[in-house]
């Protein structure tokens, strides 16, 4: 799945076998905006999310439809996790066809008040079981190979939530994350960002070097994306741009 | 009862002490990288790997398994006959790795404990009758299993790589040891949460 991160953020190419990735961030981060993000840029994707998002990807404030409508496959949103559970246990008789990237969004709302590591490990291991249903569903392309549905999630981390006792557990189904933390340059004052929030997206999964992009927001929600000049991006080249929604979130 | 001075037991299944003034046993016949791969978190490797390894059911035989200078012996029911021309010490090599896990996910397999329940559309669960007459449910894709010991020593713990009923149901895709039960794809549905209420989800979440 971090092979959709990776193209959300500008480094197109061959990796490492997708894996299940988690990006992990703290409120504001552009948790939601980076997931919307990979949705647009990948193939057929479903999007699940405990609640609708207030502005749709490239909306403009006031808007809500049209441009959402751009993500190749739809949106749910199942409002608890027992309804989340029933959803992924009974996705494959209600879509038309398999999505190639399954995201979910909100995943500390999801597990709050849960009790125990096992309701963390049954949703992990639920919502990797359906991608992989769905990767046997997807057959092979015209090029003869078989494509993959990648599975991301995002949680917030803020390091006084309840759901993040379950990281451990989260992280034996999720072999890949996603770091978002405050750009320390910008933080400090070392770098001219011209108002926007700055954050760092450091991509870690197994078989690969880490990864590393800058991302900022400005007051407007538009996203922009940069790889560290120093790190190890394919290619670092101009940074891309895209107005998303939810980046507060 | 030196041990039981200081307070120690030997546990059921543990691995004997040598005797003093002999050199403890090897630790292992299975190379490192092998053992690093178990440890990972792909379990479809792990299949790969048993299944490469060419072990057999063989329900008549009684099979003695040298291990370490010594040997233990499987009784009939469970026992597995390796191919002489494969991978040495099959039955050593898990119970290296998973412990005695091991003898117990073998007598489940050769009970025919483990079920791939799979509906029209194609998903597929497994079903593992435990030892104590109750059902367990696997997923096919990786490592998650209803029992209180999958909860306990893999999740809480972190010091079991996985429960008896999950390697039991590794051994028997490599065996060709499944049953199999079609059912429809709401009652695949229903087997899939079917722990749900006993988590306490209605309640809690």
């Amino acid at each position: 799945m971090s092979e959709a991160l990776q193209r959300a953020l500008g480094a197109a190419g061959p990796g490492p076998t997708p894996t299940p990735a988690l990006v992990l961030g703290p409120a504001g981060s552009g948790r939601s905006a980076l997931l919307f993000r990979a949705a647009l840029a990948g193939p057929r994707a479903l999007f699940l999310a405990p609640r609708a998002l207030q502005r749709l990807p490239g909306a403009r404030r006031g808007e809500s439809g049209p441009r959402g409508l751009q993500v190749r496959g739809g949106f749910l949103y199942p409002p608890s996790l027992r309804e989340l559970l029933r959803l992924l246990a009974s996705l494959p008789q209600s879509l038309p066809g398999p999505p190639a990237l399954l995201l979910l969004d909100g995943l500390e709302q999801y597990l709050a008040g849960c009790p125990g590591p096992q309701v963390a490990a049954r949703l992990s291991a639920l919502l990797v079981d359906t991608a992989s249903y769905f990767t046997g569903r997807l057959g092979t392309d015209r090029q003869g190979s078989a494509p993959c549905c990648q599975l991301v999630a995002s949680m917030q981390v803020s390091g006084e939530t309840e759901a993040e006792d379950h990281l451990c557990v989260l992280q034996r189904y999720f072999p890949a994350q996603c770091c978002l933390c405050p750009d320390p340059a910008a933080a400090l004052g070392q770098e001219d960002c011209g108002g926007d929030r700055m954050f760092r997206a450091r991509l870690s999964q197994p078989g690969a070097a880490d990864q590393e992009w800058k991302l900022g927001f400005g007051l407007d929600g538009e996203m922009r994306v940069s790889p560290v000049p120093w790190g190890c991006a394919e290619d670092p080249g101009a940074a891309d741009t895209d107005r998303t929604a939810g980046a507060g979130k | 009862h030196v041990l039981s001075q200081h307070g120690l037991r030997h546990s059921r299944g543990a691995r004997p002490l040598p005797a003093c003034g002999q050199p403890p046993p090897p630790r292992s016949h299975v190379p490192a990288r092998c053992a690093a791969q178990l440890r990972g978190r792909h379990p479809t490797r792990l299949a790969t790997l048993i299944s490469q390894h060419t072990v057999r059911p063989c329900r008549e035989v009684q099979l003695s398994v040298e291990e370490d200078g010594g040997h233990f012996a499987c009784s009939s029911r469970g026992a597995f006959e390796r191919d002489k021309k494969g991978f040495p010490g099959d039955l050593a090599w898990l119970k290296f790795v998973f412990g005695s896990s091991a003898v117990a996910a073998l007598d489940l397999v050769d009970q025919h404990s483990v079920t791939r329940i799979v509906s029209p559309s194609g998903r597929a669960v497994y079903q593992v009758l435990g030892s104590s007459g109750k059902l367990y449910t696997c997923y096919a894709s990786c490592h998650f299993c209803t029992c209180p010991a999958f909860a306990f020593s893999v999740l809480r713990k972190n010091n079991s790589l996985m429960c008896k009923h999950i390697l039991a149901m590794y051994l028997s895709q490599a065996t060709g040891a499944c049953q199999e039960l079609s059912v429809s794809d709401q009652q695949l549905a229903s087997i899939l949460l079917a722990e749900e209420e006993e988590e306490g989800l209605g309640t809690m979440c």
